[in-house]
């Protein structure tokens, strides 16, 4: 007998098609014959749709199921319910963690901050109010004479100012780490867990309030003009949305090569399709807002050809500033 | 359109005397179901369910038709089928869905799909989607408050919570495996789901 494990693997591969057909016949007589399986093999349905929405699909996987779920009407139908579905809990669950949240001002826990929105357009003063179990906490009175004392007394004072002086040193190349404008980029990242995530993320989709927002891009002119802009950001989970205009639409493939300004190839993402939209034929291109620091960078966008290469057709360009500066 | 059993009664006794032989086929046909006529109804409900969800599952354009199309052939068919077939009618069903959907793959296509559908926004899915958050709006209010903070979270992750240990907690909570809690909030969507339907018709 399979354990749960297995038969929601099985259930999951049926659904993505991967099932051999013998296999395929035995799980659809379960489904007419077990109303119980039927009920089961549904809600691995919506779990994987889910996962999907979440991210939580191997590329292959979400792939697969985008190919069936995009594939007729009645899929499509099935797959914008879940998202809706998903998307709708959400609200419901932020707003009902704002009610929860609304408790008696008390000044002490008052805080001012000041919100800069991405165009750099406007500013505005929020005051916050923190519920007392979040008010700032006051520093613990350490008293570091009578500890400093104590340490020394036990380790002899080489050892006592060894040890301060490497915590220093640790405590140095942290701070330079974490706060160095060079941190590591995307150069000396793992590019391929970097065009992994890429490729998932513009196969799968974002879901819409992950999008921080949205730049439609022109084909770049070597006469130059207004540079989009988008304003620098590392919120994990947001990504921007890029629309690629194009002068006419292709039904093949076509592939982005993204650059910074040193003309240093950054990553690529294969695979993307052109969609007639109202605007005119675009390209639609979903990179993670940390992937790209304040600089300037250049797309260059390739469409497949029959020898199974890629011709180049247009460039664009845009400016990530950082509205700090 | 999805017609419940409900309807295609009604449909068939104002059909009478015209269509009274298609009326007393579908009496003939839940009786072979079961002799309950309330089980009959859920078990009818049941094979209908399961063909819309095989054709669709299969890639079929228009489910509810070839799913409805099984039933009429098997409804024609039913005293003869009665007679002398032995195991669940339901087997009998998907023997026919076989034999449709082998035949539906036969036919000439109707209509060409591009080689890529488009996956973002266009004007008709944002306003189909406008008119899922309404409906959602007005059925989730008929669920019981209750069940309302169950499936908020059952279904959202609050970080830094994983959902899975948010799950195992509430099933802790509620003294239920998360196979009944999988079952439950399965339940509850497709309560809502069979009301934004009926809101949308």
């Amino acid at each position: 007998m399979k354990t749960f494990e297995q038969e929601n693997q099985t259930i999951r591969q049926f659904l993505l098609g991967q099932l051999p057909d013998d296999q395929v016949e035995q799980l659809e007589d379960r489904i007419f014959a077990e109303p119980d399986f039927a009920e089961e093999v549904q809600i691995v349905e919506g779990e994987l749709i889910a996962d999907q929405q979440a991210g939580r699909l191997t590329p292959q996987e979400s792939r697969l199921l985008s190919a069936r779920y995009n594939a007729t009407k009645a899929n499509q139908f099935n797959l914008d319910y879940e998202v809706a579905f998903q998307e709708f809990v959400s609200s419901k669950h932020d707003s009902a963690k704002e009610t929860l949240e609304i408790i008696t001002p008390d000044d002490s826990a008052k805080e001012t901050v000041e919100i800069l929105r991405p165009d750099d357009s406007m500013k505005e003063t929020v005051e916050i109010i923190r519920p007392p179990s979040r008010a700032k906490p006051q520093p613990p009175v350490i008293t570091h004479a009578s500890f400093w004392r104590r340490f020394v007394f036990h380790f002899g004072p080489q050892t006592a100012y060894a040890t301060v002086a490497i915590a220093l040193l640790f405590l140095a190349v942290a701070i330079w780490f974490f706060a160095s404008p060079s941190r590591p980029d995307l150069s000396a990242r793992n590019r391929q867990a970097v065009e992994a995530e890429l490729a998932r993320l513009n196969s799968a989709g974002a879901a819409p309030e992950n999008i921080l927002s949205t730049v439609d891009l022109d084909v770049a002119h070597r006469s130059g003009g207004a540079m989009a802009r988008i304003a620098f950001d590392t919120t994990p989970d947001k990504v921007f949305e890029f629309h690629l205009n194009l002068t006419q639409f292709g039904a093949r493939k076509y592939r982005v090569l993204v650059f910074d300004d040193q003309r240093h190839e950054l990553f690529a993402v294969p695979n993307l399709s052109a969609q007639n939209t109202e605007s005119g034929p675009q390209i639609r291109l979903l990179i993670p807002v940390n992937y790209l620091k304040p600089g300037d960078y250049q797309i260059d966008l390739s469409l497949a050809n029959q020898s199974g290469g890629y011709d180049q057709v247009n460039s664009y360009a845009f400016r990530v500033a950082d509205p700090q500066k | 359109m999805r017609r419940s059993l409900r309807e295609k009664m009604l449909e068939a006794k104002q059909t009478m005397p015209v269509d009274q032989t298609a009326s007393l086929e579908f009496e003939r046909l839940l009786l072979w179901l079961d002799e309950d006529r309330n089980k009959a109804g859920e078990k009818y409900e049941q094979i209908r369910q399961n063909l819309i969800d095989y054709f669709r599952r299969r890639g079929a354009l228009d489910p509810l038709a070839l799913a409805d199309e099984v039933i009429d052939r098997v409804t024609r068919r039913v005293t003869e089928i009665a007679k002398d077939f032995v195991g669940a009618p339901s087997y009998y069903f998907l023997a026919v869905a076989r034999r449709v959907i082998a035949e539906y793959w036969r036919r000439p296509p109707e209509q060409d799909l591009p080689d890529n559908l488009p996956i973002f926004s266009s004007p008709e899915a944002a306003e189909r989607r406008e008119l899922y958050f309404k409906s959602l709006e007005r059925c989730w209010a008929r669920l019981s408050a209750k069940d309302q903070g169950f499936l908020l979270r059952y279904c959202v992750e609050s970080p830094p919570v994983k959902l899975s240990t948010a799950r195992n907690q509430l099933a802790e909570e509620m003294g239920a495996t998360i196979n009944m809690l999988r079952v439950m909030a399965h339940r509850l969507k497709r309560r809502l789901r069979l009301c934004i339907e009926g809101l949308m018709k």
